[in-house]
């Protein structure tokens, strides 16, 4: 295209897409012999920048090719007009020179963001502090100070047609599966959709099971454990907009770690791990269990317990399972309100839904004494799981549960764990499998208990078939 | 048809150990008691040795043909015609034997703890768990069935626990009063409790590490001394801890025993163990739904339907005719035609194909 | 039609399914008296159903309620409860069983081996005689401030565990019976005062009840010839007119069948025990090994000739309590063919050999 034609293109489209933004900014600068027109949204450049950087250059040496005068990092130059449409979309600066036959793209995105803060959902007691937050760049730039190596590769795409949102890859090449690596590069080129919205949208796009509960990939916010999962051959998704991240491929004991398990020592951190176990277990069955032995098996229990659970039953107008529920929902609607409202407000919500109706409810006959304590053990036990979407799955498989036990008893019960654990090692992502019993060893070292760092020198291997060696001496100052 | 991944060796054992064990803990010391008196546990004990010389022809027949799995390489040993009538004829005795297995532990399941619930429903849950895991892959079956292990050894130490007090070791003198007949008798009996090692016919060359055949026979045999150790155990502690009077009119013994036991906070832990006991038999179901899929797929070599519609179909065949089975002398009568196919198609068959095949490879290298 | 299936949902979840029983209305059944009305026919079933009142913000006071019922079988007796009170009489909890004497001399087991059938029934309960009269015991309101369930229930805890009485539990004795002939010793209880006590154990043969009864000492030293372990059951006496007591740390018994071509000339049953000595006429002096020798002797001689008269009895009733048909059984099986056990078990010789050892050296060690 001629530079007339170039110019002209330009033109048209600007009209055709900003005719109608009032924030849309173009100005005709006569400096010396040259026109220069720049092209601008105000509301997304950084206007100190454009006033230090390009027109006080400009006015100093006019006539000078553009690339000598201008001192922006971000420079490109395009003939495409519709390249440079998309570029102003995106807070550059165009700039035109009349009989020139090139469009100038010049960086002067402003960026807000807030800064770097405590991980909201993902507290821990021990260990850094850091979180990702919805600028790309920072993301990135908190990951690659963390692995300062050339063996991280980041990889970008562009997601959705209208919200063209900004989606990295990073895994590292020497460890990480490169079949991996290409399904889910090819897997995130096919998406067709409109916007996305980060990560939940992409997890549900390119997940592999549609009807599961159980998460299939993990969700973090901490820069350690994306780290932490890179050095185990895991690939990490960030997207712009999103301070989440997504891990994948995981497997399901992955939900159940904790950065701090390995801050403290690693007896603590076993002993932890299986009180976490434990707490999922107890999450899924306690309410089940507790309605079964009632109703179907007393005699189960000795026969002061017995006459004790009887006696607080006794005047209470619900059977068992209503009671269950009922107290269940008034957890789960607590924990929703306790979300949504500012924080003072939400704390006192929180010491009113529990202590208060608890005890008002039992006094009123509704729900028996047994029975608020059961239920508040599941809902804090439910809490105790690291992931949030692991431990809400959790909790809401605990309803299926109950309902079968009321209907069948421990037999009931005992089909639904049978059912779980059939689901879960039916489940794989991309090809690795989702659950395997960790009673060897080798399974055992990072899922069932925490194993201390000299003896954990192997990779796993569906996720790092190559490199599997971690540590050569890890203790060499011990002869 | 999709190639198997393959499985570890202690998944094997794993698999082994939970196809063996079935609802025969819970009757072999009633039945024993009718036929050995108190040598029940010396005619449990020679069955497992019996069931060892069967997992030898086993192996040595997978051992000759260490790529392919036994209902295909059949075909090379009679050819095509007859190894489709083999894969026929086992994959009807599976699904036998599930009907069979399914119907006798929701009968258990009936008589003990669920008095009013229909039959119907309880083997409906059995069969459909069991659906569900018997489309999966090999090595899937074998996590499920790791996962399940936990469950036997739990009952286990259920056992032992209940049974270290108030045995009496004199129930067991005389040894072998009435000589060795009523024992060998009582072996034959005992025999379809350490049915179930058949699954290393498909399983052989799946099986991955090093050590290749010497290491799956040690470990089959590992699983069947863990089963034999199993049944041993608990007919001892039922000839100890009951009379030769009572253990011949109380059908299942291990639930009496179990009904003893008591501590603060728990006590009848029978219930306890027939749910536990439930994933072993539902372990023991998917493996034969599994095999009976695999039979009846391997009927044509690239795959004859899917693995799933023969699973369902084998599955929602069992429910239709565990529907119609009502009386328990029924089922009674069933178990022992059952008992006498399963010592055909697990030892006898298996062995035929064993010295054919030797005849045709001493015959060949003879031309 | 979803209307009508969500419809049929909820009415399973409020009616419950099948087996689901409703907590609120079971009556558990603590203790069950059994006797014979008063013709031969028809049996005089009594229950206690035991409950906690007032629980509902801690605390609660043990209450229980007397049923009276009759029937020619334990479940005519249960069916016909369920047209006078409302609920549903559960077994799951059962603790004791307590038979009258003349319940008792007339094939008792054959009545209580129904229970065996009853589904969940924890066969772990307690069987014990009463000698008196049962639907008076059972229909008192408490013992010494404590509910007759508990009170009858704790006397039969705490005295096992204190290894003086024999553990009755029902399922030894139903069903054929565990052991090699259906000769036991059960626990009896006797109106004192105005309660009730533990006296010795009643003997019974072949499942039937003798009418001869052994004393509470007789009842510790067979349950220590039995093979009781040792738990400081008190063992008083007099030797050279000294009063002694004394707890029994270990014991170990041992039996021994002297036989003669076809015939069993001898049982001897060889118990060692070892002592604690607690006092002796408040003597503090350290003792010398010559005094404890002796003393051991006395003792030794004080315990077989008690043994001799549980001996004595234990033939009179014809009841084998030590089991003794086993042994033989057992160790001789082709002797054992050849005898008629009924005939020859009070003509046997059985000879006790004690041997006492004392532990301690004087009264507080030193």
């Amino acid at each position: 295209m001629t530079p007339a034609t170039i110019g002209l293109e330009f033109d048209k489209l600007v009209g055709e897409h900003f005719a109608e933004q009032h924030d849309y900014r173009s100005q005709e600068l006569n400096l010396g012999v040259s026109r220069y027109k720049i092209h601008y949204f105000e509301t997304l450049v950084d206007s100190a920048l454009i006033q230090d950087y390009i027109l006080k250059p400009l006015l100093l040496r006019p006539n000078d090719p553009i690339r000598e005068v201008v001192s922006i990092l971000d420079y490109a130059e395009t003939d495409n007009p519709g390249e440079a449409v998309q570029a102003i979309l995106g807070g550059k600066t165009v700039l035109q020179r009349s009989n020139g036959d090139k469009i100038y793209l010049l960086g002067t995105d402003l960026k807000k963001e807030r800064s770097i803060n405590i991980p909201t959902n993902e507290r821990v007691l021990r260990g850094p502090n850091e979180a990702f937050i919805e600028n790309l760049h920072t993301n990135i730039n908190l990951m690659r100070n963390l692995i300062p190596s050339s063996e991280l590769i980041v990889k970008m795409t562009t997601v959705g047609r209208i919200s063209r949102t900004k989606v990295a890859l990073l895994y590292i090449k020497s460890i990480a599966d490169s079949t991996f690596v290409k399904e889910i590069e090819s897997r995130l080129r096919s998406i067709d959709i409109d916007y996305v919205e980060a990560p939940g949208f992409i997890d549900e796009l390119i997940r592999e099971k549609k009807f599961s509960l159980f998460p299939q990939q993990l969700v973090t916010e901490r820069p350690d454990r994306a780290r932490a999962h890179l050095m185990e051959g895991k690939i990490v998704l960030l997207t712009s907009g999103s301070p989440d991240s997504l891990i994948l491929p995981v497997t399901f004991w992955s939900f159940l770690q904790s950065p701090d398990d390995y801050q403290i020592s690693w007896l603590l951190g076993t002993i932890f791990r299986l009180l976490r176990l434990c707490c999922f277990f107890i999450t899924l069955g306690l309410p089940g269990l507790y309605v079964s032995v009632c109703s179907f098996n007393p005699q189960l229990l000795p026969i002061n317990f017995v006459n004790t659970l009887q006696s607080s039953m006794k005047y209470i107008a619900f059977p068992p399972l209503l009671e269950a529920l009922f107290m269940m929902l008034l957890l789960e609607v607590v924990r929703e309100a306790t979300v949504r409202l500012a924080n003072p407000i939400g704390q006192t919500i929180g010491i009113v839904g529990g202590i208060v109706i608890g005890t008002v409810v039992v006094q009123s006959n509704l729900v028996s004494n047994a029975m608020v304590i059961i239920v508040a053990l599941t809902g804090v036990a439910s809490f105790i799981i690291p992931s949030y979407e692991m431990s809400s799955a959790a909790r809401l498989l605990s309803y299926p549960a109950l309902l079968i036990s009321s209907l069948l008893g421990l037999l009931g019960l005992a089909f639904f764990f049978m059912m779980i654990v059939i689901h879960l090692c039916k489940a794989s992502t991309l090809g690795v499998a989702y659950y395997a019993p960790p009673f060897t060893a080798q399974a055992a070292k990072d899922t069932l208990i925490r194993a201390p760092m000299w003896k954990q020198r192997e990779r796993p291997r569906d996720t790092a078939p190559s490199n599997r060696t971690r540590q050569r001496n890890p203790r060499g100052w011990r002869r | 048809m999709r190639r198997e991944q393959s499985i570890t060796a202690r998944q094997l054992f794993a698999l082994v150990l939970m196809t063996q064990l079935g609802t025969e803990v819970l009757s072999l010391p009633h039945v024993e008691s009718g036929i050995a008196a108190q040598d029940s546990w010396l005619a449990v004990l020679l069955s497992g040795l019996a069931g060892q010389l069967g997992i030898l022809v086993l192996w040595r027949l997978g051992s000759r043909y260490p790529e392919r799995n036994y209902f295909s390489y059949t075909a090379s040993i009679v050819g095509i015609p007859a190894k489709s009538l083999i894969n026929l004829l086992y994959g009807s005795y599976y699904v036998f034997s599930g009907l069979l297995l399914g119907l006798q532990y929701s009968d258990i399941l009936n008589r003990w703890l669920f008095i009013y619930t229909p039959r119907w429903i309880i083997l409906l849950l059995i069969l459909i768990v069991c659906g569900f895991a018997a489309t999966a892959s090999l090595r899937q079956l074998a996590n499920v069935v790791q996962t399940f292990i936990l469950f036997p050894i739990l009952g286990f130490l259920l056992i032992l626990f209940s049974g270290v007090y108030g045995y009496d070791a004199t129930n067991l003198l005389p040894v072998l009063s009435n000589g060795w007949s009523p024992v060998l008798r009582g072996a034959y009996a005992a025999f379809s409790a350490y049915v179930g090692y058949e699954v290393l016919l498909y399983a052989y060359p799946y099986v991955d590490g090093k050590g290749g055949a010497p290491r799956i026979l040690l470990t089959m045999t590992l699983a069947n001394g863990c089963t034999t150790a199993f049944y041993v155990i608990v007919c001892l502690i039922c000839s100890t801890m009951f009379s030769t009077r009572q253990l011949n009119v109380i059908p299942e013994p291990i639930v009496f025993i179990l009904k003893n036991y008591r501590v603060q906070v728990l006590q009848s832990i029978d219930t306890l163990f027939l749910i536990f006991y439930l994933s072993v038999v539902t372990a023991t179901l998917i493996v034969y739904y599994f095999l009976a899929a695999k039979a009846y797929m391997n009927l044509r070599n690239q795959g004859l339907g899917r693995q799933g519609a023969w699973v369902w179909g084998s599955v929602a065949i069992c429910f239709v005719f565990g529907l119609f089975i009502r009386k328990r002398g029924l089922i009674l009568e069933i178990a022992s035609i059952q008992d006498r196919m399963s010592v055909f198609f697990v030892v006898a068959v298996p062995f035929l194909l064993l010295i054919v095949a030797g005849i045709r490879r001493y015959g060949g290298i003879k031309s | 039609m979803r209307k009508k299936g969500s419809v049929l949902f909820l009415c399973l979840l409020l009616t419950g399914c099948w087996d689901q029983l409703q907590l609120k209305k079971l009556l558990f059944v603590d203790v069950v008296g059994i006797d014979y009305a008063d013709n031969q026919q028809k049996l005089k079933v009594d229950f206690i159903i035991s409950s906690l009142q007032e629980a509902n913000q801690g605390g609660g006071k043990p209450s229980s309620l007397f049923i009276g019922s009759s029937g020619s079988s334990l479940y005519e007796a249960v069916a016909k409860t369920n047209k006078e009170l409302s609920g549903n009489l559960s077994v799951l909890e059962t603790r004791l069983y307590l038979i009258s004497p003349r319940f008792a001399r007339d094939k008792p087991l054959s009545y209580l081996d129904s229970t065996a059938q009853f589904m969940s029934n924890p066969l772990y309960a307690y069987l014990a005689l009463y000698d008196g009269d049962l639907s008076e015991l059972l229909g008192r309101k408490t013992i010494k401030e404590r509910t007759v369930p508990d009170f009858l229930i704790g006397l039969l805890d705490d005295e096992k565990e204190r290894g003086k009485i024999p553990s009755n539990k029902l399922l030894h004795y139903i069903l054929g019976g565990t052991e090699f002939r259906n000769d036991f010793a059960l626990n009896r209880f006797e109106p004192y005062q105005d309660g009730v006590r533990l006296s010795g154990t009643s003997l019974f043969t072949n499942g039937k009840y003798t009418g001869i009864n052994l004393t509470n000492e007789q009842t510790q030293l067979a349950n220590l010839l039995d093979g009781a372990a040792g738990r400081s059951q008190l063992i008083i006496g007099e030797v050279n007119n000294d009063n002694y007591s004394a707890f029994v740390q270990g014991s170990k018994r041992s039996i021994r069948v002297i036989a003669a071509d076809k015939d069993v000339k001898e049982v001897d049953i060889e118990l060692k025990v070892e002592l604690k000595l607690v006092e002796q006429d408040l003597n503090r002096e350290k003792y010398t090994d010559e005094k404890l020798a002796e003393l051991e002797k006395g003792i030794a001689q004080n315990m077989e000739s008690l043994a001799e008269e549980v001996f004595a009895t234990l033939k009179k009733a014809n009841c084998d309590y030590f089991q003794l048909a086993h042994e033989i059984a057992a160790h001789h099986p082709r002797l054992y063919r050849g005898m008629n056990w009924e005939q020859e078990y009070p003509k046997l010789r059985m000879k006790p050999i004690v041997k006492v050892t004392i532990l301690n050296s004087g009264i507080l060690e030193s």
